[in-house]
């Protein structure tokens, strides 16, 4: 069955690089997906702090509108993920609050969407075994942690974690990619979100302890799934720097650019260009790193099997002059002795 | 003055079951949401202190808070709380309804809410840039905006956001949900008003048929003799 993807506004334009590289690697993948019809905004934060109906009837167009195309969406941005899921939940549980939202609604929502975040949707239907098994290049020395953000975390029994505190999602297909991934604090804390636009020292002060617990878990780059955590991250981290009078410069990937990077995908087909802080001397470097790390071992292999050739070589040769020299000794010896003693 | 107004405490209370689930008398101030928060540290009250606010009987002291307008709604709180209170929920409704009620609230996520939204209801989908320069005009705080011109460069240059917007396809279907929900957001909280002030009425009948009926208990109480009235007292 065909997946519906929403891709929502973010990653029409700021986020582009999100929306780009989440349809690289669906399509790697072998996920059939389309994207919604005529999709519009999910209501995002604004329309659930100002209206609550408001907010799931914006969410309930783009369900009905996703039924053009079947009853399973994914929705790269968690924001986009968690307003459809919410709308789509509260609906289906209430024919009531259906019969509500239809009311606003200019064609009625009849059926019942499942809604997916990327890592929910590549957990469950995909597999890391799938994951793993397309992995091209080598990122085993790119050192990172995953920042899951308020969105993919809580409610747990909504984004279909175990714990609100520590979710999994992102970590196992990060190593299931066999990226070095580091353990960590700041999962799940916020980094301010769309209050970093009004109240500009709260986005400061959350993003920046971000980056500063990245770094001290031994971290070379966040890996996150939200575009606004992206923004918050890396196009403000100059302004993070300047408020509290910090050096950051850590690069922010988008998960779907670290697996297709993984697979083997260039840097202009994840759009690393787009990317505020320069990823691609520090992808550039891991990968080299890697690949001197692999020369080494294959090196030190060759040595060693070279060693080991040298000894049995030696012990083959020992074993051939052992042969004939007990035969000499044997000879040289030849004391009127027993055939029983022994040296 | 700080009021204490039992009544409107209870019709909260009850709006509040019936809309979140959750209710406000289950916390017992542990404070873990508090602790947890992470922008308590702007809020004129912390969440706890807010829990407690609405068991009393301030709630018009919470509907005008910063503490409503700048929660995140990263529901931290909810998932730590061990008694499973909605709080992120509780702040969610209380503040739908202070934007119902027009109130004049202190910080400028009003004026982001009402930029984001009528953008989108204009143009189906979230034109950014556009986004951006209606919030910083209406918050006629040229500083902000200058202390975020810098961001337009990079922006820019790697070409992430077109200045002009565009409308989508969808986009009347979207401004008539916008039009249709916050006329029927204003008429519900005018009826839920006219039922609270119906409430109050009602209260201070009784109230005052109480107080008179303890009058009356307290003259024949002092009629009938100073032991029963120690009693009585």
């Amino acid at each position: 069955m065909t997946l519906a993807y929403y891709p929502g506004c973010s990653l029409r334009h700021s986020s582009e690089e999100l929306d780009h590289s989440s349809r690289k690697v669906l399509e790697a993948l072998g996920v059939d997906f389309k994207e919604i019809p005529d999709w519009t905004c999910c209501g995002s934060t604004p329309a659930h702090m100002v209206d609550h109906l408001l907010a799931q009837s914006l969410a309930a167009r783009n369900l009905r509108q996703a039924t053009e195309i079947g009853d399973e969406l994914v929705a790269p941005c968690p924001s986009c993920y968690q307003r459809e899921k919410n709308a789509a939940v509260e609906i289906k549980e209430s024919d009531e609050f259906r019969a509500e939202v239809n009311e606003i609604l200019d064609k009625p929502y009849t059926g019942n969407v499942t809604c997916y975040s990327l890592p929910e949707y590549l957990i469950n239907f995909v597999g890391e075994e799938k994951v793993a098994s397309l992995v091209k290049v080598d990122l085993s020395q790119l050192k990172v942690v995953p920042y899951y953000g308020c969105l993919l975390g809580r409610p747990n029994d909504m984004v279909g974690e175990e714990s609100p505190e520590q979710p999994m999602m992102m970590d196992l297909l990060l190593q299931a990619a066999g990226v070095d991934v580091k353990w960590w604090n700041y999962k799940t804390e916020c980094c301010g979100a769309s209050v970093g636009m009004p109240k500009e020292e709260i986005q400061r002060k959350l993003s920046g302890k971000v980056l500063e617990q990245a770094l001290a878990a031994g971290a070379d780059a966040v890996v996150v799934c939200c575009p606004l955590c992206h923004v918050n991250l890396d196009l403000k981290q100059g302004q993070i720097n300047k408020a509290l009078g910090t050096d950051y410069k850590v690069p922010i990937l988008h998960l779907p650019q670290v697996l297709g990077l993984a697979f083997g995908m260039s840097e202009d087909d994840v759009m690393l260009q787009k990317n505020i802080v320069d990823p691609r001397p520090l992808i550039k470097r891991v990968i080299a790193e890697a690949a001197a790390i692999k020369a080494e071992e294959e090196r030190k292999a060759a040595e060693k099997a070279a060693k080991e050739a040298a000894k049995a070589a030696k012990a083959a040769s020992d074993a051939a002059a052992g042969e004939s020299a007990p035969a000499k000794a044997a000879a040289g010896a030849t004391p009127s002795t027993d055939e029983e003693v022994t040296p | 003055m700080i009021r204490y107004d039992a009544d409107q405490a209870a019709f909260y209370r009850e709006k509040l079951v019936k809309r979140v689930e959750a209710d406000v008398r289950d916390c017992y101030q542990c404070g873990n949401c508090s602790a947890g928060c992470p922008a308590a540290f702007t809020f004129d009250y912390t969440p706890n202190q807010v829990m407690r606010m609405l068991q009393v009987g301030l709630v018009d002291k919470v509907l005008d808070s910063s503490a409503i307008q700048l929660c995140i709604q990263c529901l931290t709180c909810t998932a730590r709380c061990p008694r499973n209170i909605d709080i992120a929920g509780i702040f969610e409704d209380l503040k739908t309804v202070a934007v119902a009620q027009e109130r004049e609230v202190p910080e400028q996520v009003k004026t982001f809410n009402k930029a984001f939204l009528s953008a989108v209801a204009r143009f189906g989908r979230l034109p950014e840039f556009y986004d951006m320069a209606t919030f910083y005009m209406g918050t006629m705080n040229p500083k902000m905006a200058l202390g975020n011109v810098g961001l337009m460069v990079p922006v820019m240059t790697r070409r992430k956001m077109p200045l002009i917007p565009r409308r989508a396809k969808g986009a009347d279907e979207v401004g008539r949900i916008y039009k249709k929900t916050m006329e029927k957001a204003k008429a519900r909280e005018k009826a839920e008003m006219k039922t609270l002030e119906k409430l109050r009425a009602e209260a201070a009948k009784a109230g005052a048929a109480a107080s008179g009926a303890a009058g009356h208990g307290a003259k024949a109480a002092g009629s009938s003799g100073a032991g029963e009235s120690e009693v009585a007292e």
